[in-house]
């Protein structure tokens, strides 16, 4: 099959399919063969196609094909292209062109990563991932270069989970720059990486990492069939991906945990958790999640145990008061007046003589308000951010006040709320909580703390019944479960001396010191 | 207009709005809908009647960045008075003077005047203020010794500016310093009423220097 012929399927109309590329390559001809590439890519500016004579007496067409940007320069200039211009070849007059290829994969290109591409879809994937390819005349076979480069973000300390102890390193865009992040923590043959891409038109490179003999293999084929059944265009963020590996998409609660933390995605590696790192977003996704990973982090570990068990109750009721904070006002005020001491619901009334809403009301235009600050303050460049910050500070704290739109008690009580909100160390399950807030208020204002208290259930009973890859959400509450690694509970954070840190997923039964998987030792 | 709802999770929903709806949003109250009775007191009416004062609490001049230097202490409170068979009666009766649902859940002092609790006994007054709902049995319980509980309800107060809160505070801290005063809930008049062998001690209040100064 010529290339030509193969252009006469229309290889645009299959941008998702790529069957076409999947044929092998056969035609021996240079110019048909970079043709074909060049027509494919739609002589795209960035393209670069570099001609070249080799081997003796320079007889042999070859074509050198990159994509600019995405390569490393220094290596094009320094390994490939210097080899080529002061290479001598051997004097063999029956030098073919597989055998110069041979000569050049074997004796002139300084390059580690060369390999031999066999169909046109591993030659798109190879060019576009940032490899440089080169193609002789008279031959099929092309090899990829590994040069890839070009302009990326260095490993930096992490936006999201900051901490005051522990490692200052983040996770970055690049995929092989994260996995060699949680490798170096890890040194363990064990540690496990298996790649796919998914994404029919974006072909994102999507890494799977785990602990092989701590991991729950049930749990790990589950993910497989999950991750391998995903039809989509492309994965542009993690979040693609946790969307549709989730057990349950009828919640407002996460069921997969992110992180932006190396030392965070080790530590779950040794409990027997999975990582997926997508190329291209520095927030890694681990499962199976439980409702407690969310109130802990890395750094509980990392201080002393005493303090780490004051932390974490206090994020649990921090979670508590920004779920129901403006709701229990809303139900004290208007129903349970008895139940404020005197002095303060006396203190809350003369305040809210001026203001003409019915509590509710009032909750929930500051409520709104504040949302609205909280996301122009998320989106505005950083020069105009002050600007909304004194804005809301004036128009919210004061003017408002002294208008008499709403009370200084619920300015006080919407922005404990909010606090809470941000105190709540991970957002993901913050921003659950920032929805039900909505739900409560709504049903505080109909039914007082009667209300509060349905919702509660019924939020405690959604909770109760979800699942992540299996493993119950609220375990090991209920069903109650007693972990080998005696830390699974908001509460305790046990001595690290105590725990003896042997990591097993809650749900197996626990074997002792089989992180040597004697199976693949070498004999 | 025809809905239809496809399947029982619709209908269920519909059902719990509905439900919801129905009920409406019983027991609210607004805050700015009622007034706060701090103190309750009752009196000897006219005939075999009884009066009830209720000193509430003014909450406009109350808060602190609304009390200028010139306003008066009694300000603070207005005590509204009625006159009925009974005292749920009488109670009732003081919705026609003021504007607002009395809330009886803070009320901090139950007072007696001598002349009732002489001619009628305190027995039979007790009876409505234990099976309400709001009224706290906690309540404090003191006696207006020679002269009206409405007198000493409209008596103003410095130090404490709910003259109600003066009275539950002072008997507390007389208790403890003095030793002279108990400070007895309406509770324990109560239980000390009805068991046998057991007979209630409550404090008196008298008014001294013509209104001047505070009650003693």
């Amino acid at each position: 099959m010529t290339a030509s012929s193969t252009n006469n399927l229309d290889p645009f109309a299959d941008v998702r399919g790529w069957t076409i590329q999947r044929q092998p390559i056969t035609t021996t001809d240079l110019a048909a063969n970079v043709q074909f590439i060049r027509d494919r890519l739609g002589s795209s500016s960035d393209f670069v196609i570099r001609e070249l004579s080799t081997g003796i007496w320079n007889k042999l067409k070859v074509s050198l094909i990159y994509i600019d940007g995405m390569v490393n320069d220094t290596t094009i200039h320094d390994f490939i292209m210097e080899s080529f211009m002061t290479s001598q070849f051997p004097q063999h007059k029956d030098f073919q062109s597989e055998q110069i290829i041979q000569y050049i994969t074997d004796k002139m290109i300084p390059i580690a990563g060369i390999s031999k591409v066999d169909n046109w879809y591993n030659l798109f994937h190879s060019l576009l991932s940032g490899n440089t390819l080169l193609l002789a005349d008279g031959t099929s076979i092309i090899l990829s270069l590994s040069t890839i480069g070009g302009e990326r973000r260095s490993v930096d300390e992490p936006a999201t989970d900051v901490s005051i102890r522990g490692p200052r390193e983040g996770f970055v865009e690049t995929l092989r720059s994260n996995t060699a992040l949680i490798r170096r923590r890890i040194k363990n043959p064990n540690v496990w990486l298996e790649t796919l891409l998914i994404g029919q038109v974006s072909h994102t490179d999507v890494a799977i990492m785990y602990i092989k003999g701590i991991v729950d293999e049930a749990v790990l084929q589950e993910l497989k069939r999950r991750l391998n059944r995903i039809q989509i265009d492309g994965i542009l963020e993690s979040g693609y991906l946790e969307k549709s590996i989730e057990d349950q998409s009828l919640t407002n609660f996460p069921t997969v945990f992110t992180t932006e933390r190396p030392d965070t995605v080790a530590a779950n590696l040794l409990e027997g958790k999975i990582v997926i790192i997508v190329d291209g977003t520095p927030f890694v996704l681990i499962v199976p999640a439980v409702f407690n990973q969310f109130f802990q982090i890395s750094e509980d570990y990392y201080h002393r145990y005493d303090i780490s068990i004051a932390l974490r109750i206090l994020r649990v009721v921090i979670f508590i008061i920004s779920m129901i904070g403006p709701s229990f006002y809303i139900a004290a005020t208007t129903f349970h007046q008895e139940m404020i001491p005197t002095q303060l619901i006396i203190s809350i009334a003369s305040q809210r003589e001026a203001v003409p809403f019915p509590a509710f009301i009032e909750a929930v235009i500051m409520e709104i308000i504040f949302e609205i600050l909280r996301e122009a303050g998320v989106r505005l460049p950083k020069a105009i951010g002050p600007t909304v910050s004194i804005v809301g500070a004036l128009v919210i704290g004061q003017a408002a006040v002294q208008a008499g739109l709403v009370s200084p008690a619920m300015v006080i009580v919407v922005a404990i709320t909010a606090i809470c909100s941000f105190a709540t160390p991970t957002f993901s399950i913050a921003i659950s909580a920032r929805i039900l807030r909505f739900l409560l208020m709504v049903c505080a204002a109909m039914f007082g703390f009667y209300g509060i208290i349905l919702v509660v259930i019924m939020i405690t009973e959604h909770l109760c019944s979800l699942r992540s890859f299996g493993i119950p959400y609220m375990s090991p509450y209920t069903p109650s479960m007693q972990s080998p690694s005696k830390d699974k509970s908001i509460w305790f954070r046990i001595p690290i001396w105590l725990s003896h840190f042997k990591p097993k997923l809650m749900k197996r039964p626990s074997t002792e010191g089989d992180l040597q998987h004697e199976d693949s030792l070498p004999k | 207009m025809k809905i239809r709802f496809q399947n029982k999770c619709g209908k269920v929903l519909v059902s719990i709005l509905l439900l919801a709806l129905v009920t409406g949003c019983w027991d609210n109250r607004e805050l700015t809908d009622i007034a706060f009775v701090v103190a309750l007191g009752i009196d000897q009416g006219t005939k075999e009647r009884v009066k009830v004062s209720v000193q509430v609490v003014n909450p406009g001049m109350t808060s602190s960045s609304q009390t200028s230097p010139g306003s008066s202490p009694s300000s603070q409170v207005s005590v509204y008075s009625a006159e009925g068979k009974n005292v749920f009666e009488a109670n009732r009766k003081i919705s026609q003077r003021i504007s607002r649902n009395l809330h009886y859940g803070h009320a901090l002092v139950l007072m007696i005047g001598e002349e009732i609790a002489r001619k009628q006994g305190i027995f039979r007054l007790l009876d409505g203020s234990e099976r309400d709902n709001e009224f706290r049995p906690s309540a404090v319980m003191a006696l207006a010794k020679g002269t009206t509980a409405e007198e000493i309800l409209k008596t103003p107060t410095l130090l404490d500016k709910l003259p109600a809160v003066k009275i539950k505070k002072l008997l507390k801290t007389t208790e403890s310093s003095w030793g002279e005063n108990v400070d007895v809930r309406v509770n324990e008049v109560i239980r000390g009423l009805v068991a046998s062998g057991k007979q209630p001690i409550i404090s008196g209040f008298n008014i001294s220097h013509e209104k001047k100064a505070d009650v003693s």
